[in-house]
């Protein structure tokens, strides 16, 4: 262990030496300290923050239910945002809309035929030499109808 | 000391597991912030306002960095805001490493110098004429037993650049130290 005197000459010694090691343990003796009330004011705190981290601890398990509310609450918006937009956008209708045109040219279509047949057997009657031209409408007809 | 199991223990609620944390940095980290701040009263806030902010960031603290390094680190940037907002420290001084110390103030004979448990104190008063960067790193090489690059990242510099300030510290100090030892002789 050097003395103080030694100390100081490895300290001042111009050999480009710094005795660190006695300068530090020097260094550390004549260290301050804070106040006894500073300390104490610091260990209040400290048992104010230690309990709030408690608290949070025995709360931990509530992290838990947090996706699961998430959760629950995203589907209830998805279902609520669907509803509204299959209200906004009725499929249902729409198809029955193009059931409903379907069915009508269908009829049409019907409708036309048969008016098409009456107005040949028509023809077939006034016009018994037009044989062949009848035949030839017969059979687009048929074509047609399939 | 296992400051991990420390640590762990306060955030589970324990209030002395921190209290012995404290108590094992309590010279050092408060030799630190009085040596950079100069003024008691403010370095009894500094400590407080430090630990205040160590207790909210621990549960953030992933172990990466030594707890010494991580909590000198909160300490030099509570340093750095106090000193701005109380302008104690001169930018330049901040900046730079002048090569031009204060002239230390004390009026102590080097008889004084010399008497036994007053080396520390004599050191302290060389160590506060030097300019602010190079005090730091001694500081925290003296203080934190932090290597130069946990210096080096808190000072946000290279390892060179805060070898080369301990190394001007150094020099400093002997020269210091020197002086007074010469008028002994």
């Amino acid at each position: 262990m050097k003395t103080d005197k030694e100390t100081y000459r490895y300290a001042a010694s111009n050999d480009g030496r710094f005795d660190e090691a006695a300068i530090r343990s020097a260094w550390a003796a004549s260290r301050p300290e804070p106040s006894e009330n500073s300390m104490q004011h610091l260990r209040q705190n400290i048992a104010t923050q230690a309990a709030l981290h408690a608290v949070s601890t025995q709360k931990q398990p509530i992290y838990f239910w947090r996706p699961a509310l998430a959760t629950a609450a995203a589907l209830v918006l998805l279902l609520g945002a669907y509803t509204l937009w299959q209200q906004m956008h009725p499929v249902d209708s729409v198809w029955q809309q193009v059931t409903t045109m379907e069915d009508e040219i269908h009829a049409e279509l019907d409708a036309l035929e048969t008016t098409v047949w009456d107005a040949l057997a028509e023809l077939e009657a006034e016009s018994p030499s037009n044989d062949i031209l009848l035949d030839a409408i017969a059979l687009q007809m048929a074509l047609w109808e399939d | 000391m296992d400051e991990a199991d420390h640590i762990q223990r306060f955030l589970q609620g324990d209030a002395n597991a921190l209290c012995e944390l404290v108590e094992a940095y309590r010279k050092p980290l408060f030799s630190f912030i009085m040596q950079l701040a100069g003024k008691e009263n403010d370095a009894d806030e500094i400590f407080q306002e430090v630990w205040l902010k160590a207790m909210h960031a621990l549960p953030r603290y992933r172990h990466k960095d030594r707890f010494a390094s991580w909590l000198f680190k909160i300490a030099h940037r509570q340093i750095i805001d106090r000193s701005r907002k109380r302008k104690w420290l001169l930018s330049s001084d901040m900046e730079s490493d002048g090569h031009t110390a204060p002239e230390a103030t004390s009026e102590t004979t080097p008889r004084d110098v010399v008497s036994d448990h007053e080396l520390g104190s004599r050191v302290r008063e060389a160590v506060a004429t030097l300019p602010h960067a190079q005090r730091e790193v001694f500081l925290l090489h003296m203080d934190a037993d932090l290597t130069f690059k946990e210096i080096a990242r808190i000072q946000k510099t290279s390892i060179n650049t805060a070898l080369a300030r301990m190394s001007y510290a150094r020099e400093k100090l002997r020269d210091q130290l020197s002086s007074m030892y010469k008028e002994l002789i």
